[in-house]
């Protein structure tokens, strides 16, 4: 499959350093948590969470030198896109559902919760972030219906520290989230200790996108194929969850700091 | 009849089967590698690895654009050292499984060919493949490797007396005479040669845009489209040096794919491309396929059909 490379129709600034990109185009079949590799013609391509199908959206934080290449796009810009990819949420079952997101990993949960409220599913999101600046989305969570609770780690919303620590008692039945793998690991013991089910949408630097260049490797499962979202009781058995991750040569590096990833 | 024996020799290796996955797919990492392996292969090679880690070309490096796959990944690999803990790790897990690793190899020059070799060596690959045949990565002379008998002859020679491990040379099909660089390797000490690399280098542009689809513009050619060329190449090649192990490699996706390799003279058959169509189940199923065929045909071995092509009269003028 060849990128589809269509035009951007709207941009909208969601906070300090995150742009939303409505592209001239849908991805009928998508599902929430899967995932397309967005094309800058003559530049670079990375993967990016779905976070509409119909037009086709996708939320970008100005992190590195793609997305700060994308922040400058305009409206009519063409852009290429190839997809849907990976395995997405499974958003089967019922009950209500927590969903906890850290940073820009927010808009990839909004696809999620958009279902789930469409099954009339109880939702909660639990969003944190550095600072006030960092949170995304909250007024579309709250146009859902979604029990919105924030977590930052200045204190200047919310609970002050991380968003698992903003949780109290959690009632819920499944548990979705994305974010900084530091986060990841903290919902995964989360889930694993009160036993709720859990899915966990993972990042590594991807090249093809389509399962056959290996660069994507978690401990031998692909994320771009088998996941990106895996469930904690995959993930605690792969070793490489929360301590690896590799470079585009394939060198292996060890997580530092919170483990944000920078494209 | 007992069951076909499906298993084949290559440099006193034993392979289980003769499918073999290709360079350049999945083999990053052990843990891939080992899952090739527990999915059917009889041998996997790792990426191309070289003296030093590079990045590669920024995305997109490989596009499917329906009738085939074009690729410049530009050698992307962590480097020698990282590979060679790479196949440590694999090699112990996939040694009681008979499953062979074999370590790829490439480099910028003729002497650090060797130096690769030599440090890809203490990891104890059961084979290395000298890669001197990627189209997207031009070597110090502007030009490539197995250009010329000339140049592909000193590479495999520097290679050879850098290691004790039987060699594979891996040739390109971009060149006007296969079957001689095939005979200049040899002569220099190959064990072995496997072919094809990919086809081209290609172009595929995006019409709305009008940029090349992949970063470096130009990529190797792979996947179903290459076959013929693939098949033309491995028969040139068998008949060229007949008493040489032979990889065919180049657009093998179904089982007939395969079979017809064989045919043409290949000991064993790469798999490459065809896992972004078949997945990872393609390895078993190309090898229960050659058993039906064997079976059919009541053959016991694999030699029983390899560089068996039919000798068909040569057509002499045009009716």
């Amino acid at each position: 499959m060849l990128p589809h490379v269509v035009k951007i129709t709207h941009i909208i600034s969601e906070n300090a350093y995150t742009k939303t990109f409505i592209l001239d185009d849908a991805i009928p079949n998508a599902m929430p948590g899967q995932f397309i590799m967005l094309w800058l013609p003559g530049l670079d391509e990375k993967p990016f969470a779905i976070v509409a199908r119909d037009p086709l959206t996708i939320s970008v934080a100005a992190v590195g030198p793609f997305s700060r290449a994308l922040h400058a796009r305009a409206i009519g810009d063409l852009v290429g896109w190839r997809g849907a990819f990976g395995r997405g949420f499974d958003l089967r079952g019922d009950g209500e559902a927590l969903l906890i997101g850290g940073g820009y990993g927010v808009a990839a949960l909004y696809f999620a919760a958009r279902e789930l409220r469409n099954q009339n599913a109880p939702v909660t999101i639990a969003m944190g972030g550095r600072a006030t600046q960092d949170l995304l989305f909250e007024d579309r969570f709250n146009a859902l219906g979604a029990n919105v609770l924030i977590a930052t780690e200045d204190g200047s919303r919310g609970t002050r520290g991380f968003v698992t620590n903003a949780l109290g008692a959690v009632r819920a039945t499944r548990i979705l989230a994305c974010g900084p793998e530091a986060m990841l690991v903290a919902v995964m013991k989360l889930a694993l200790a009160k036993n709720i089910p859990a899915q966990l949408s993972v990042e590594r630097y991807m090249k093809c996108g389509f399962g056959i260049c290996g660069q994507c490797t978690l401990s031998g499962k692909l994320v771009c194929q088998d996941g990106p979202v895996f469930t904690a009781s995959e993930l605690s058995k792969l070793p490489e969850f929360g301590r690896v991750h590799r470079d585009a040569s394939g060198a292996t590096h060890f997580f530092q700091g919170r483990g944000a990833r920078r494209v | 009849m007992s069951e076909p024996d499906l298993s084949v020799e290559l440099c006193g290796v034993r392979l289980r089967n003769p499918t073999v996955l290709a360079s350049g797919i999945l083999g990053l990492s052990e843990d891939l590698l080992m899952r090739v392996g527990d999915a059917g292969a009889g041998a996997v090679v790792t990426k191309s690895c070289g003296l030093k880690p590079r990045a590669g070309y920024p995305n997109p490096v490989i596009a499917d654009w329906g009738a085939g796959v074009i690729n410049a990944v530009g050698l992307s690999n962590p480097g020698v050292e990282a590979t060679a803990q790479e196949i440590r790790v694999a090699k112990r897990a996939l040694k009681s499984r008979n499953i062979a690793v074999i370590a790829s190899i490439f480099a910028e020059s003729v002497w650090d060919f060797g130096t690769v070799a030599e440090k890809i060596s203490d990891a104890e690959p059961d084979l290395i493949e000298v890669n001197i045949s990627c189209p997207n990565v031009e070597h110090e002379f502007g030009q490539f490797f197995c250009a010329t008998p000339y140049v592909a002859a000193q590479v495999t020679r520097r290679v050879k007396q850098s290691t004790p491990i039987p060699i594979i040379v891996k040739l390109s099909p971009n060149e006007a005479n296969i079957a001689e660089i095939a005979k200049a390797v040899v002569q220099a000490g190959a064990d072995a040669i496997s072919a094809i690399n990919t086809l081209g280098p290609g172009m595929v542009l995006d019409i709305e845009s009008r940029a090349p689809i992949i970063s470096n513009r130009v990529g190797g050619i792979s996947g179903a489209a290459i076959h013929p060329i693939a098949v033309r190449c491995v028969y040139d090649i068998a008949r060229a040096t007949p008493r040489v192990p032979l990889i065919g490699i180049g657009g093998n996706t179904t089982t007939r794919d395969a079979i017809e390799m064989i045919i043409a003279g290949a000991h064993a058959v790469g798999v490459g491309s065809a896992i972004l169509s078949r997945g990872l189940a393609v390895f078993d199923e190309i090898t229960r396929g050659i058993a039906e065929y064997m079976t059919r045909h009541n053959f016991a071995r694999l030699a029983d059909f390899r560089a068996r092509v039919m000798d068909t009269a040569p057509v002499s003028g045009v009716r």
